[in-house]
């Protein structure tokens, strides 16, 4: 997904490395989206890619990182990665994001009806996500 | 004069990551005022008259776009720059008519957030 590579190159300073299997992402940020297309977005993160992501995206050292620190920028990921999705797939569309809700535990995300589940290798650790897309408006 | 700057998100990640951005670039700003939401932010305007605002689109309250309404009807000399996650056109042509001064699709880089300030604040390069 185009969306995920660009969002951590050019906020994040990391890159996709390669799509896994079968790995757990217990740090998730959900968030819905309505307009030209309807759906949900899930991303995941494993706790090497939380600290690793926090603190380079808030110009922190791992050690000054705290949990509210990491929750927002999960939020924040979240928020980038869909609003990236949404307007690389319909630039003409209208979109509003519900604001994400972190601390959805991956049981209940893995749970739900997604079309997309991937899984990437980052340098940090491990990034994942959800999509599920409803039928677009008439 | 002190020179502000307005910084508008509902994420305060977003919000901490642009302050440190503004710092790095060397542009000549020393105040910087933080607000979650529009009201916020008219709130902030009102009482510090900044000559930057960063605001964001979809927050909780008063949006983006009913915050940049307000400003031009309170006749708001900044220089106003929308980030946002939404790049659809329709909002980026509803954004200038309503006086935004540039518009930065998230995600950016440190370096694109530098060089959209630099055009709107006029910035010469000797």
């Amino acid at each position: 997904m185009e969306s995920v590579s660009e969002t951590l190159e050019t906020m994040f300073y990391t890159a996709v490395e390669e799509v896994v299997e079968g790995q757990s992402t217990p740090r998730v940020g959900r968030t819905e989206f309505r307009g030209t297309l309807n759906g949900r977005m899930a991303v995941g993160l494993d706790d090497g890619a939380a600290d690793g992501l926090t603190a380079s995206f808030l110009g922190l050292d791992l050690e000054d990182l705290s949990e509210q620190d990491r929750e927002q920028v999960l939020s924040e990921l979240a928020n980038i990665v869909c609003g990236s999705y949404l307007s690389a797939a319909h630039p003409e569309g209208r979109f509003d994001l519900a604001a994400p809700e972190v601390g959805v535990r991956e049981e209940e995300v893995e749970r739900e009806a997604w079309e997309e589940r991937i899984c990437f290798g980052i340098p940090e650790g491990l990034f994942r996500v959800w999509l599920a897309v409803r039928k677009e408006q008439a | 004069m002190t020179k502000r700057v307005l910084i508008v998100d509902d994420s305060p990640a977003i919000r901490r990551m642009v302050k440190r951005v503004i710092e790095m670039t060397g542009l000549p700003f020393e105040e910087f005022v933080e607000a979650s939401d529009g009201m916020e932010a008219l709130a902030a305007w009102r009482a510090m008259a900044p000559e930057l605002i960063l605001t964001d689109i979809n927050m909780p309250g008063m949006n983006g776009e009913e915050l940049l309404a307000e400003l031009r009807r309170e006749e708001c000399g900044a220089k106003v720059l929308v980030i946002s996650t939404d790049s659809t056109r329709e909002r980026k042509e509803r954004m200038r008519e309503l006086g935004a001064a540039g518009y930065l699709p998230k995600p950016f880089s440190p370096e694109k957030l530098r060089d959209e300030l630099e055009r709107i604040l006029e910035v010469e390069h000797v």
